[in-house]
């Protein structure tokens, strides 16, 4: 499969809506598109192809795409970490598919615990230096409140400042950890 | 354009996990549609992949609430602030407590001049003799001096012959118009002290020579408070003879022995005179010999044979080797 772009099959389809298809085609584009800048054209194919493998083994009675997205970045995460361990593990003489590690699994593997930590530490650390305000509102939605819930306890004048201010220390965290959350 | 711009403010709320379901669908469609967008929310995934795990979110709740907590309280009632506060009280209190000991007693530090009077004081030295109100304030000042005797036992003597310096000082002007009164109670006090070994002043004088000198000034500073302490001024002339110069105050007897194996002689003048002071200004001349002594000695008034003036022991005046 490596290297190869065979089109989209859909083993043991159900049969997709119309609307679906035309979703999960534009999702395709944007996953190869993403993965092609972060890997190989090759490699980003594959992934592209395994997200949408299990989008349609798994997943096939979802059909919107506020829960068909989550999910594909969710798979597109996981093949990811998969794809790395298979390349760091390439010329071992026992090679492994990744086809054989389950997608869905509520303990993570070392490499992911690991990373997770990572990015907990760089998080704090960028937190700390973050402005008040952006500290505050971060907080709140640690709390979980709704930006218009935040607005209200922030005392801002339209949710669309608060907006503003979200997309500001978002940018400011994300630079201040060298412009992406993973390394 | 507006609708991505609109769309990327919304990236933050949904690692976080709280967006509306209008707030997503507006996310997601202009995700689909823009690359960008749908990138970066694809990395978003990760930060919001560490969210939804509830001991992450404690913990960065708790750093965040500990920092809201922090900057709630004022400055100075923070602990780094209370503690630099409370290690400045303590450096301040321990510093003064420490001066406070190694400081000269209160009597005797309101007097701080030289114990040993220069010749630039002999004008002052030679005032009024001392105020009856001061001589009775000697016998607390002498017990205040032996009571809290520092380590250092001669700074603490010569402070309490400052003390009577000072006072001769306040009293100068009319000085050889007031005849010296007979000696006080304190002075008397003070000889007698003298001779009992067990007195601090006997003991020092047993000591060393350090100890003795200072016991010394104590007696002849309780004796400056009737009669001025005279200023003695030794040098020796090239002919090999000693020359005292010696100034006293004006209305007082002076007298100098010569002590030797040949017996006493008593040393006659070779000049006297008043200086502007009003002071009386001697001078003396003698061939030192070999265990031969000069004692000064200052009366209140003339005595017939002054030869047999005492050496030691009780005596009322003053009294000192000077050579």
């Amino acid at each position: 499969m490596e290297g190869q772009t065979p089109a989209v099959e859909l083993p043991n389809a159900q049969l997709a809506t119309p609307a679906r298809s035309e979703l999960l085609s534009h999702l395709r584009e944007r996953i190869v598109a993403f993965a092609a800048s972060r890997y190989t054209r090759e490699s980003a194919e594959d992934l592209a192809q395994e997200v949408l493998v299990v989008l349609h083994e798994k997943y096939g009675h979802l059909d919107q795409l506020e829960d068909l997205m989550p999910l594909a970045f969710q798979i597109l995460r996981f093949k990811a970490f998969a794809l790395r361990r298979k390349s760091v593990r390439h010329g071992e003489p026992i090679q492994v598919s990744v086809d054989d590690f389950p997608l869905a699994g509520d303990a993570p593997d070392a490499e992911a615990l690991v990373a997770r930590n990572e990015l907990l530490a760089r998080l704090s650390a960028g937190i700390a230096r973050m402005g008040e305000r952006c500290k505050e509102l971060f907080r709140w939605k640690l709390k979980g409140l709704s930006f218009a819930e935040i607005r209200d306890r922030m005392g801002a004048e339209t949710i669309n400042t608060v907006y503003t201010w979200d997309h500001r220390c978002r940018k400011q965290l994300l630079e201040g950890m060298g412009g992406r959350w993973e390394r | 354009m507006n609708a991505l711009r609109d769309a990327e403010s919304l990236l933050g709320g949904y690692a976080a996990g709280i967006l509306t379901a209008d707030e997503k669908a507006k996310l997601f469609a202009a995700a689909l549609n823009h690359q960008e967008l749908f990138d970066a929310l694809a990395d978003e995934e990760a930060l919001r992949e560490l969210l939804a795990d509830p001991a992450a979110r404690r913990h960065l709740l708790s750093q965040l609430e500990a920092t809201a907590t922090a900057e709630s309280t004022p400055f100075w009632r923070r602990p780094t602030m209370m503690g630099l506060a409370a290690s400045f009280f303590a450096l301040v209190t321990t510093s003064l407590v420490l001066w406070q000991r190694e400081r000269p007693l209160p009597a005797a530090a309101e007097h701080a001049p030289e114990a040993p009077i220069t010749a630039a004081k002999a004008k002052d030295a030679f005032a009024k003799p001392a105020a009856a109100a001061q001589l009775q304030s000697r016998p607390q000042a002498k017990g205040q001096a032996t009571a809290a005797l520092p380590p250092n036992p001669t700074a603490t003597l010569g402070a309490a012959v400052e003390e009577k310096a000072e006072a001769a000082a306040e009293l100068r002007g009319d000085a050889k118009k007031q005849a010296a009164p007979a000696p006080s109670a304190a002075l008397m006090e003070v000889i007698a002290a003298d001779k009992q070994d067990a007195s601090p002043q006997g003991f020092l004088a047993k000591e060393a020579p350090a100890r003795a000198h200072a016991a010394n000034t104590i007696l002849g500073a309780a004796t400056a408070q009737t009669l001025p302490v005279p200023i003695c001024v030794t040098e020796r002339l090239t002919s090999g003879r000693m020359r005292l110069t010696i100034t006293w105050a004006t209305g007082n007897q002076l007298y100098l022995l010569m002590r030797g194996a040949m017996g006493v002689s008593v040393l006659a003048p070779v000049t006297s005179q008043q200086n502007e002071a009003g002071a009386t200004v001697g001078s003396f001349e003698f061939a030192p010999g070999v265990e031969e002594h000069v004692d000064l000695y200052l009366l209140a008034k003339p005595i017939p044979d002054p030869k047999f003036l005492p050496a030691e022991g009780p005596f009322s005046g003053y009294r000192k080797r000077v050579f």
